[in-house]
This record gives C-alpha cells, sequence and structure tokens, in this order.
C-alpha cells in the first residue's frame, strides 16, 4: 500500500465513523439540543438533568407561567397534570435546597420574565448540615452552552453514543427500561417492577438512609430556614407553593426509628413560617402505606404525581382525601398531632 | 488552542494545512507567513493578551541576535549576550516565580510585600528556552543570515509553540528554509498522522483516565489508605507520561503534515534503568538544552568529580524550578540531582545491579520523586508516603475477596475512588504493559508500514479519541 493510499484510507474509515456516529447522536438527541421527536427517539435516558434540562430550555422555545422545581421525586410529576397552570418540570436528581435558586434564576433568565408561580417540593432528608452547606449552583452547565461550536462539540462523545443506542432501542420497543426514563415533552416514567422488587429495593433504600442520611450523621442544618427566606425574598413577584414529598410509610418509620421525629416538626414549622403554608404529603395515608406506589420506597410513580398535581392545583381529581393536607399555622398543631399519633402507632407497631 | 479540541482538529489543522500548501504553489514566504499568522492565532486563541508578549520578545531577542552576529568586539558582544540572557530570564523570572518569591520574602522576614497574582503567560518556559540557546548560538555567529520569518517560524511554529519539544534553531530553520518541503509529501502525511492519532490516544484515552484517579487521591491526602496512596502514585507516573509524551507526539505528528521533522522528546522513559538512563529518554529536549547551555558552560565533568557533582546538583534545581514555583518542584528537582550523583559514584564504583533490580529501583524512584511534583504542599507529599509505605495501615478493598489474601483475615476498608478496585487495577496493568513493553510512538515514526492493518488500527485510535473530545481538559504542562 502506498503512503497516499494509506491516509486515503485513515481518513476515509474516520470521516465514515465520525459523520455516521455523529448523524446517529443527532438522530437521537440524547442531550435535547435539537428537540426534534420521532418513534426511535421518544424514550430518553436520564444523563444528567442538570444539563439536559437546561440545554432544552436554552435552545428550544421556553414560555411558561410556572416552574416546578424539585429533586428526584419531583421529577415524576407530569408537568402537564396541573390544571390552569402553564408547568415547566424542573426538577432534578439529587437536587440540595441550595440550588433552588440558580435553577430559578436560570429559568427566570430563559423565560424572560418572571414566573406566575414556583412548586417547590421538598425533601426531609436535604435538611441536614452534609445535604444542605454545599454552595451549589448551575455555571458548569450553563457555561458550555455558550462556548463556539457548542452544538457540534457536543456530538462528539462516545459515552453519548452509547446513550443514543440505548434511547434507540427503549424507544423501538417503547418502554422505559430504566429507574426513569423521559419523552420528549420533558414528561418523566419509571420502569415498573413487581411487588417482590420492591421490597428488596425499599429494603436497600432504608439501609442507605440509615447509613448515609439519618442516625448519627444527621444533623439538622440551623441555617436552612434562612436559605427559604433568601429565595422567597428574591423573588416578590412570584407566588411560591410549596409541597413535601411523600415518602413510604416505612422509609418515614425508619426517619422515627432514628429519633429524627423532632426535626421533621421543626421542618414543617420553618417551612410555613417562611411560606405561609405548606402541601404535606410526608405522613403516613393511604397512599405512602401502600407501597406498590414505589418502585423503591422512596421513588413514587408517576400516578402518585398526578394526585400531587391534582391536589396542588385545587381541582383534587382523583385524590384520596387522606393523602395531602395544606398546612398553615392555624391547624399546624392539629396537623402534627395528626402525624404524632400515626407515629406513636408506628413506634408500638415497631415495640 | 490545545491539540484534542474540535476547534483544533476539525477547523484550525485542515484549514491551515489546506491554506499552506495551496499558497505555496503561489509563493513558498505566502505559505510561511500564513503559517506564521496562522500560529499566532493559534497562541491567541485560548488567551490573546499575552500575544504581545510574545512578538515583543521574539522581536527583541531577533535584534539581539541579529546585532550579535554583527559586533565583533569581544566584550562588547558578551555584554550584549548577558543583557539578551538577562531579559530572557527577567522576562520568565517575573511572571513565574515573583510571587513565589515574594511570598517566601514575606514569610521568612515578616513583612507584607504585595503579592501579585500573576498569570503565567502561556508557554513562557518552553519559549524562553528556545531563546535563550538563540542568543548564545547567535554569540558564536552561528545564526548569521537568518531570514526574519523564518526566525519567527522557528520561535512561533504552533506545533512546537506551546509545551514544546523544546526546538532550536538549528533543529529546524533550515527545514523553514528547504523549498523542496514545499510540496506536500504523503510519506510525511501518513506518519503524522500516525503519530498525533498515537498522541491523541495517549492523551484522552490514557492519561485523562488516571488523570480522575490522580485527582481524587491528591484532593485529601490524609484519607488514603496503603492501596489508595500507591494507586494514586502510580496514577499520576502514568497520567504524567501519557499525557506529555502524548503532546510530544500530537507536535511532531502535526508538523509533520508542514514537512517539518521536530526533534523526538520521549523514549520510553519508565524503560529506564537507571535515572541516568531516565533522563536520556524523559523530556530529551529539555535534558539538551540544561546539558548544553548550562553543564557544560559550568564546566560540565571536566574540573574533577566534585564540580561535576556540583553541577549535576546545578542542572536539576534549575529543571526543578523551571517546572514550576514551589517548594515542591524544588525538592523534586534535588532529588533527581542527589539521585543522579548517587547513580554516577556507584558507576564509577563499577557496581552493576541486575537488570530486572535496576529497572525496578529507577521506577520506584521515578514514581517516589513524582508525588512531590505532584502535591500540593510537602505537608501532602509526606502524606501520601506515609500511606505508601503502610503508616496509616494495610487494608483491603472491601469488595475484593481473593482466597489467598482471605486466609489471612484482613482488615477491609470502602474503595470510593472508583466505582470498581479491578477497574482501576485493570487500568494499571494495561498502562504498566504499554508503558514499559510496547514499542513507543517514535518507534512507528521510523517504521510504519503502510498496510490495511496499520490503516484501521489508526483509524480506530483517531476515530475513538475525536469521541471523547467532549471531555476536553488542559494539559498538565501549559500550567509550567
Amino acid at each position: 500500500m502506498s503512503h497516499k493510499k494509506f491516509v486515503i484510507t485513515v481518513m476515509t474509515i474516520v470521516i465514515l465513523f465520525v459523520v455516521g456516529g455523529t448523524s446517529f447522536i443527532y438522530y437521537e438527541d440524547p442531550m435535547w439540543m435539537y428537540g426534534h421527536n420521532h418513534t426511535y427517539n421518544d424514550v430518553q435516558n436520564v444523563i444528567d438533568e442538570r444539563q439536559q434540562k437546561p440545554n432544552a430550555m436554552h435552545f428550544q422555545p421556553f414560555n411558561y407561567d410556572t416552574l416546578l422545581v424539585g429533586s428526584s421525586r419531583s421529577t415524576y410529576i407530569n408537568q402537564n397534570d396541573f390544571n390552569g397552570m402553564n408547568v415547566f418540570n424542573f426538577s432534578a436528581s439529587n437536587l440540595s435546597v441550595r440550588e433552588y435558586d440558580p435553577f430559578i434564576e436560570f429559568a427566570q433568565k430563559e423565560n424572560g420574565k418572571d414566573f406566575d408561580r414556583v412548586i417547590i417540593g421538598l425533601d426531609f432528608f436535604k435538611t441536614s448540615k452534609s445535604e444542605s452547606s454545599t454552595i451549589l449552583n448551575l455555571d458548569s452547565y450553563i457555561k458550555p452552552m455558550d462556548e463556539r461550536f457548542y452544538h457540534i462539540k457536543s456530538l462528539l462523545s462516545f459515552n453519548l453514543l452509547v446513550f443514543s443506542i440505548s434511547n434507540y432501542q427503549m424507544s423501538k420497543k417503547d418502554v422505559p427500561a430504566k429507574e426513569r426514563t423521559y419523552n420528549r415533552y420533558n414528561v418523566a416514567d419509571a420502569m415498573r417492577v413487581d411487588s417482590e422488587v420492591t421490597a428488596m429495593q425499599t429494603e436497600e433504600k432504608i439501609e442507605k438512609f440509615r447509613e448515609e442520611f439519618y442516625g448519627e450523621k444527621y444533623d439538622y442544618n440551623p441555617n436552612y430556614k434562612q436559605i427559604l427566606l433568601n429565595l422567597k425574598e428574591k423573588y416578590p413577584n412570584t407566588e411560591f407553593i410549596i409541597f413535601t414529598t411523600p415518602i413510604s410509610t416505612p422509609l418515614f418509620q425508619e426517619l422515627v426509628n432514628q429519633d429524627l421525629y423532632p426535626y421533621y416538626e421543626r421542618w414543617l414549622t420553618e417551612v410555613i413560617d417562611v411560606f405561609g403554608g405548606v402541601y404535606n404529603f410526608m405522613y403516613p395515608n393511604s397512599v405512602t402505606n401502600d407501597i406498590t406506589n414505589y418502585f423503591d420506597g422512596h421513588h413514587f410513580y408517576p400516578e402518585v404525581g398526578t394526585l400531587i398535581a391534582h391536589r396542588i392545583d385545587g381541582t383534587n381529581a382523583g385524590v384520596p382525601e387522606d393523602f395531602g393536607q395544606y398546612i398553615t399555622t392555624d391547624n399546624l398543631d392539629t396537623h402534627l398531632d395528626f402525624v404524632k399519633s400515626a407515629e406513636a402507632k408506628l413506634k408500638n407497631r415497631i415495640k | 488552542m490545545i491539540f484534542n479540541s474540535f476547534e483544533f482538529i476539525f477547523l484550525f489543522l485542515p484549514i491551515v494545512f489546506l491554506g499552506y500548501f495551496i499558497l505555496n504553489k503561489i509563493s513558498f514566504t505566502f505559505a510561511k507567513v500564513w503559517l506564521f499568522l496562522s500560529s499566532l492565532f493559534f497562541y491567541g486563541w485560548w488567551n490573546p493578551i499575552y500575544l504581545p508578549l510574545l512578538l515583543f520578545s521574539l522581536v527583541v531577542n531577533y535584534i539581539i541576535g541579529t546585532i550579535l552576529g554583527k559586533v565583533k568586539h569581544p566584550l562588547k558582544k558578551k555584554i550584549l549576550l548577558t543583557i539578551g540572557i538577562l531579559f530572557n530570564v527577567c522576562l520568565l523570572g517575573y511572571f513565574k516565580y515573583y510571587d513565589f518569591f515574594i511570598t517566601n520574602i514575606n514569610a521568612a522576614f515578616d513583612t507584607d510585600y504585595r503579592v501579585m497574582n500573576l498569570i503565567l503567560p502561556l508557554a513562557i518556559s518552553f519559549y524562553t528556552f528556545q531563546k535563550i540557546p538563540y542568543l548564545v548560538d547567535s554569540y558564536h555567529g552561528e545564526t548569521r543570515g537568518y531570514h526574519p520569518l523564518n526566525y519567527g517560524l522557528f520561535v512561533t511554529f504552533f506545533p512546537q509553540l506551546i509545551a514544546g519539544p523544546i526546538v532550536q534553531h538549528g533543529d529546524v530553520m533550515s527545514q523553514f528554509e528547504n523549498k523542496v518541503n514545499r510540496k506536500i509529501n504523503y510519506r510525511n502525511i501518513a506518519i503524522g498522522l500516525s503519530v498525533f492519532s498515537i498522541g491523541l490516544f495517549k492523551k484522552v484515552g490514557i492519561a485523562d483516565t488516571f488523570a480522575k484517579l490522580a485527582n481524587s487521591g491528591y484532593r485529601d491526602p490524609s484519607v488514603l489508605t496503603f492501596l489508595d496512596s500507591w494507586i494514586t502514585s502510580l496514577s499520576y507516573t502514568f497520567q504524567l507520561y501519557f499525557d506529555f509524551s502524548g503532546y510530544s507526539d500530537m507536535a511532531i505528528g502535526a508538523a509533520l503534515l508542514f514537512n517539518i521533522r521536530l526533534p523526538m522528546n520521549f523514549n520510553s522513559p519508565y524503560k529506564a534503568l537507571s535515572i541516568q538512563d531516565f533522563w536520556r529518554r524523559w523530556h530529551i529536549t529539555l535534558s539538551n538544552f540544561l546539558t548544553r547551555y548550562i553543564y557544560i558552560p559550568l564546566g560540565g565533568n571536566r574540573k574533577g568529580p566534585i564540580r561535576t557533582y556540583i553541577n549535576i546538583m546545578i542542572i536539576f534545581l534549575v529543571s526543578g524550578i523551571w517546572h514550576g514555583a514551589g517548594w515542591t518542584f524544588i525538592i523534586w528537582g534535588l532529588m533527581h540531582g542527589i539521585a543522579s550523583v548517587i547513580n554516577r559514584l556507584w558507576s564509577q564504583a563499577g557496581f552493576k545491579l541486575p537488570k530486572l533490580l535496576a529497572w525496578f529501583i529507577t521506577f520506584q524512584f521515578v514514581n517516589a520523586a513524582w508525588v512531590f511534583f505532584r502535591a500540593p504542599s510537602i505537608d501532602a507529599a509526606i502524606m501520601v508516603f506515609k500511606s505508601m509505605i503502610g503508616w496509616n495501615g494495610i487494608r483491603l478493598p472491601e469488595n475484593f475477596h481473593p482466597k489467598f489474601f482471605s486466609n489471612f483475615n484482613p482488615p477491609y476498608y470502602e474503595f470510593t475512588m472508583n466505582e470498581s478496585f479491578y477497574y482501576v487495577i485493570g487500568w494499571l496493568l494495561f498502562a504498566f504493559l504499554i508503558a514499559v513493553f510496547a514499542k513507543n510512538s517514535m518507534y512507528v515514526k521510523d517504521h510504519l508500514k503502510p498496510n490495511l492493518g496499520s490503516a484501521i488500527f489508526i483509524a480506530l485510535l483517531l476515530t475513538y479519541s475525536i469521541f471523547q473530545l467532549q471531555q476536553v481538559s488542559a494539559f498538565l504542562y501549559f500550567n509550567f
């Protein structure tokens, strides 16, 4: 082989692979840059919601009156289930209370105007010092979006090629094969598991909480209330609607076992002090008692998300009466008495 | 601009390459002007603020060099040479060492002189070591008649501008003048493409993998276990080699596309059987500079053993300081200086170690010295060393249960440097085998056989590397 032929062969192979690979990544659009939708890309992997959602917000039309922000539990709420609101669900995995502000700030900038309302999903385990002290922002995700050739560069990734193949396979079967997948309209779905797997995953989740978040490692962040206050003061033209995410009763039971119930009370009290009220879903009730509403005892299926949306939008369509109560200073004590009695029952059950 | 970036591979390099050979059909001078301007663009892409400094240094050195070639009076020549060298040393000293110097003065004498937090101009360490030899050789009358354009190209030629190889005028000036190099040479392109692809793979395929492990280890050395510390030190040892030699390969490969042969910079240094051997294989162009322009003028080995050892210590001290403004770099340089002196004494005494033992000791020493080179402080380096000798206890990762170890009922710990301990061990083994047993890229450069197998191999390396470009990271040596 001559050197000339060698060069041509190398370049031909490289060009074929690069053009083929990047075209396929473009076709699947795993980072949500382009927004096209078809049968073979309508089930999308979660790669990094802190990059995927901002990409979609930045590169595609973005015009909403309501923003929903929360952690992975809140991702399962369908943004289209809120009646009378035009909601974008900007929730992301493992969201810290420190991230609500940068998330809202970015979304507001992309929206070009203040949101009428921001719905915030709060998680109790994020109240500890270890989970809420680090200052976080979206800078490392936003900055690259303004880099030259960002669109093209984002197609040159082996990892994205692998995700694209996975997206293609899931889309072809049209079933979510992961704990969380999205369609092309920012709506998440979850892979269904049988009760045996649910029980096992719930057990693992409780074990994880016992080791990582609850117990001796838990230390309520005394600045938690101030963080929420700062958030509220920063957006005076926006109505804040707060809800607590419903964890399963076995996981709530573990919280009680670890003697964290007083902090739960403090948490609800502080949230009400700041925002005037909160939709509380996190206590034993007919939804949280039914473990089949969850796939791991912590993350609920989208059907539960729909119930949350309907309770918040006030239509209450299909929502069990005992699921979710709006708590203010007026009924806080009554509500806590109710939860306390449920807690006592739980303790007795343990004994 | 960095070599492992989309901008370089897909835009800059193809455009400059095509422009160069198209312009060569019109005029060799036009083509070289194009290459010169392209190199300035390459330099300024990242941060144009220091482009004027590069040009200023280039012009001043050319003027001094030209005058040195014309002045006949020996004293005047010496004074002019001294001025020229001082100019370069002061420029480097100001930007690279001013803050380090002031910080130490403040610490030693309890003063409060202002630290300026200067940003190091890109590549200043490298181009300073190009220009000093140029002046010295101008003093010896070796640079007479250099055309300013060729001189400008010698200093700024983009493949070697940022991080070497440290090219001396004698290496390339005749190539820039040679009209044969105007024509497209497919042999050079084939070799250049192959060497560039190997270098790119070394950087994005291997070095960046180890970068994550090394960064994780050095982030908090106080928590490292025995195994963690060895993984940390070895990861950096391999990261640095594959990163820097990968960069040199890319520079050599890119230059070959323009029919310019840059000097070899690495020759499988981890195969070295002694410290002297190591320095004949690691950053060869730096060693050549230090030997030719510091060691030999100091007297080299011509003035007795004591002076020889002092001279050796001086060049390694300079090497340490050149690599970074910090005590850890100075200690690293002194460690290599002492090891070189011991090595010399050992050889002169007529002792000889078995090859395997010689290699093992050399590799272990180099690995240990890199700990100082990488650690953010002396304390951090000592912490890593303590863990490496088992000071913090010896435990096994909890998911690592080979029968042999289990018999001893060892203590276990949670391995957090990576999701899989086996993945880390696999990578270390892979890098070790390549660094110690594989033929290096310079062998490929000299022995490339153009056939379908090698074409597929190079194409796959290049394709894989291109698909890693999204994780663009800065080269380590840009900081020096």
